[in-house]
């Protein structure tokens, strides 16, 4: 298997990764099932744990925490900063219209 | 062992959060998901990331998941009123300039392509945050400079509705 031939089975890798899917899935369920808005940026948040979790696990594997402790830290700001500006609008929209339902948000619908 | 008690406990967390009925104990519960993710990245050798995720994403975060429901709780549905005309159009200027000033860092730093031998060396994380990763750095800049003018557009244009 091609995978195989880049990540043997039995490699610690699997577990890291196995329990990273499981948490993007954890999320990705949150965000596709919910209907509130604070509940789809907590979703969301759950699914970039998981890349989180993938990267440091790549980069405790190989001897490279340098490189991933520095692309963590970029994504913890990315993802600060878009929480931020998501609470923003998350604000703005309840007090125009008083809901936090998402199908309530067909402004834009064409 | 621990390792697998670790990463259990991180996403048996994650689902509570997912599965709680209140948001405010979803919310606490994202922040317990952050704090376990921290110590699983004291265990991996990443204390820069740890440090990082257990203030920003641990702290921060929960606080603003926490006023976002508080704001959206006591805050009474208020009627429409008319459409105001944009007053946020005079932030356009500071987000060129971030624009101008990031792609001109970006030349300065040239930000070649680094050898392979040099990446899988197991750098230190400064060398790899300012030397490999520079561009990252203000790219960082850029990303929360823009965040911040967002939050100053949004929260001005909440005042206007007021």
């Amino acid at each position: 298997m091609m995978s195989e031939a880049i990540v043997p089975a039995g490699n610690p890798f699997w577990t890291y990764f196995i329990f990273s899917v499981l948490l993007i899935l954890t999320g990705l369920y949150c965000i596709t099932v919910t209907r509130n808005l604070i509940r789809v940026l907590i979703g969301m948040e759950l699914m970039t744990k998981g890349a989180t979790l993938i990267l440091a696990a790549a980069g405790y594997l190989t001897g490279n925490t340098g490189v991933s402790q520095a692309l963590i830290i970029t994504l913890i700001v990315v993802e600060v900063v878009v929480i931020a500006v998501a609470a923003g609008i998350v604000i703005g929209w309840y007090r125009k219209t008083g809901s936090l339902d998402t199908s309530a948000m067909n402004s834009l619908r064409g | 062992m621990l390792l697998m008690i670790l990463l259990t406990l991180l996403v048996g967390i994650g689902f509570y959060a997912v599965l709680s009925k209140t948001l405010l104990k979803a919310a606490i519960g994202l922040g317990a998901v952050s704090a376990a993710l921290t110590v699983l990245l004291f265990s991996m050798d990443s204390p820069l990331a740890a440090v990082f995720e257990l203030s920003v994403c641990a702290g921060l975060i929960t606080v603003i998941f926490v006023s976002v429901i508080s704001m959206t709780k006591a805050a009474a549905p208020r009627d429409q009123k008319e459409a105001e005309p944009n007053h946020y159009l005079k932030y356009l200027p500071l987000l060129a300039t971030g624009a101008i000033v990031f792609c001109a860092m970006r030349y300065w730093l040239g930000d070649a392509p680094v050898a392979q031998a040099t990446v899988t060396a197991g750098v230190d994380v400064r060398h790899a945050l300012w030397d490999l990763r520079g561009t990252d750095v203000f790219a960082q800049l850029a990303v929360l400079f823009s965040g911040v003018s967002g939050v100053i557009v949004l929260f001005k244009e909440l005042k206007h509705d007021e």
